[in-house]
């Protein structure tokens, strides 16, 4: 049935709104390509190669190029090129390939000044302008008698208003036979592209810095160890002679003597604990340390570490309390190194304890065993808490008391903890004021 | 050139952009086009039924552009260009020049 005018008005009038429905919906559909792209690939060049593939192919293009501007040098550099079956063909037979050549003096080339320095959108209707004295001019003579390009569009990429570079798209029609939505179409896939190169470098210079961080980190493990071992085997030397000294090894010695080679043994053993400490804590950051985990009964361990501590304790003059609520303490652990544990927060809560005395607690609520040692000690302020269980930090009064004080035991203690998926922290009411730490661990 | 391949191909992309404009209507549009036969629309396959391809690309164009306007002539001619590229000015249908 024929169509009357009226119906035929309508009927086109549908049809160009709907043409301009169909672009939109090519648009989309292009730009959440390229958005997926973005998120998968984050290498610069893979990631240029994928967008200009996926828009020369949807947007029927002849050539979509990326290239990046490099200031110093006031060119602009290929990072990809996508081109047509013909086009790529005619391109090898002249030996050329676009992806080649840098695109200097971009200050001195009109064409692509005004794309580059004034940020706006150009268009030329030649590859000659575009490449005039970068290449052959037989070649390009070639390369316009071959290819069906008709204008090469210039749209710079701008991320947080500095310039990237330029996304160039070569179209096999004039430029003006593009309706509005689809002029509209291609400036939008500028933003896109700008925004996924700016993250893919920002990747890839995390991902320089991360390499650099790591060297730096062996260079410190291997410091660390050497000077560590160099040292303690320095200390084990003279540590040797003293004991060998008090053993009557080079005679009798005097009073005076004896008590010499004493301090001396007492300094090196502190000093061998002191390095010991160190390698523990390089060691346990490092990831080098194999934990044996196996069901562990954690109350024998505390129960050990109280034994050996209660009574140098007292000797000092504290009082040593003991609150171990009945129950079954098992947990799965390295019973060598939760020991570790328990013997770095008793030891430091009497050695940070002058008078008065601590408590050893330990019981289980919830599914979770919960081990304590509270203190009338030193304190911990609360400038002091931040840096606590850090790497080398220690706290002004612990120095006070303490002057050998590494700042590696608190942080060791804490690096164990983590492995065994627990919890470690510190209450205190300030300076002076004592503290109590505590540690939770999952019961099995 | 193998234009035996060529014309089918300019046929469809004709037809798939009609359809992304207008649906499956494209398809039967393109259906009442005579010389050209719709073999399996889901497989998007076509062939030719005479000797001569250039004028039943015409005819598919004209059928859109009777119904629809000068814009999905438009709309046909911009679907095709770099495949008509391709081709010596000779060979290229009327409507898409």
């Amino acid at each position: 049935m024929p169509l009357n005018d009226e119906t035929k008005k309508i009927t086109e009038a549908l049809y160009e709104h709907n043409l301009e429905l169909a672009v939109k919906n090519k648009t989309l559909s292009l730009l959440r390509k390229l958005y997926q792209v973005s998120l998968l690939i984050l290498d610069p060049i893979t990631l240029s190669q994928k967008i200009s593939e996926a828009i020369r192919t949807d947007l029927n293009f002849d050539l979509v190029g990326i290239l990046i501007l490099d200031k110093k040098s006031d060119s602009l550099v290929p990072l990809n090129f996508s081109k047509s079956d013909r086009l790529d063909e005619s391109l090898r037979e002249a030996g050329f390939l676009f992806s080649d050549i840098k695109i200097t003096g971009i200050s001195s080339r009109p064409i692509f000044k005004k794309s580059v320095y004034n940020k706006t959108f150009n268009l030329i209707t030649t590859a000659e302008k575009a490449w005039d004295g970068l290449v052959d001019p037989k070649i390009l003579s070639k390369i316009k008698e071959d290819s069906n390009l008709k204008n090469i569009l210039l749209n710079p990429l701008i991320s947080e208003n500095s310039m990237t570079g330029l996304l160039l798209m070569g179209m096999n029609r004039d430029y003006e036979t593009l309706n509005a939505h689809e002029k509209d179409s291609i400036n939008s896939l500028r933003d896109v592209v700008a925004v996924a190169l700016e993250k893919a470098y920002l990747y890839k210079e995390l991902q320089d810095a991360n390499e650099s961080l790591r060297n730096l980190i062996k260079q410190r493990e291997s410091l660390v160890h050497l000077v560590t071992h160099k040292v303690k085997g320095s200390f084990t030397r003279t540590k040797y002679i003293f004991a060998e000294m008090l053993e009557g090894t080079f005679g009798v010695l005097s009073p005076m003597l004896k008590k010499m080679a004493d301090e001396g043994l007492e300094s090196d053993n502190q000093g061998i604990e002191t390095v010991d400490l160190v390698l523990n804590a390089a060691n346990l950051q490092t990831g080098t340390v194999k934990y044996e985990m196996k069901p562990v009964d954690f109350r024998k361990i505390v129960d050990q570490i109280i034994k050996v501590k209660k009574d140098p304790a007292e000797s000092k003059g504290l009082k040593f309390e003991v609150d171990i609520k009945d129950g079954d303490y098992n947990i799965l652990g390295d019973a060598f190194w939760l020991k570790e544990v328990v013997h770095n927060l008793v030891d430091n809560s009497v050695k940070y304890t002058l008078k008065g005395g601590l408590k050893v607690g330990l019981k289980k609520e919830d599914g979770k065993i919960l081990f304590y040692v509270k203190d009338t000690g030193v304190g911990i302020t609360d400038e002091d808490k931040r840096n606590l269980f850090k790497e080398g930090g220690r706290g002004r009064n612990s120095v006070k008391v303490n002057v050998d004080s590494t700042g590696y035991g608190l942080f060791t203690v804490k690096l164990i903890v983590d492995v065994h998926k627990g919890r470690i922290w510190a209450e205190s009411e300030g300076e002076n004021k004592g503290s109590t730490f505590f540690v939770e661990l999952d019961a099995i | 050139m193998n234009y035996s391949i060529q014309f089918p191909k300019i046929a469809l992309r004709i037809i798939r952009e009609q359809e992304l404009i207008i649906g499956p209507l494209a398809w039967n549009e393109a259906r009442k086009v005579s010389g050209l036969q719709i073999i399996n629309s889901e497989k998007e396959e076509v062939s030719f039924q005479n000797d001569d391809p250039k004028n039943t690309i015409d005819k598919l164009v004209f059928q859109y552009e009777r119904i629809f306007g000068r814009a999905s002539h438009i709309a046909c001619r911009n679907a095709v260009q770099d495949l008509v590229a391709e081709m010596s000015p000779d060979e290229i249908p009327s409507s898409l020049k």
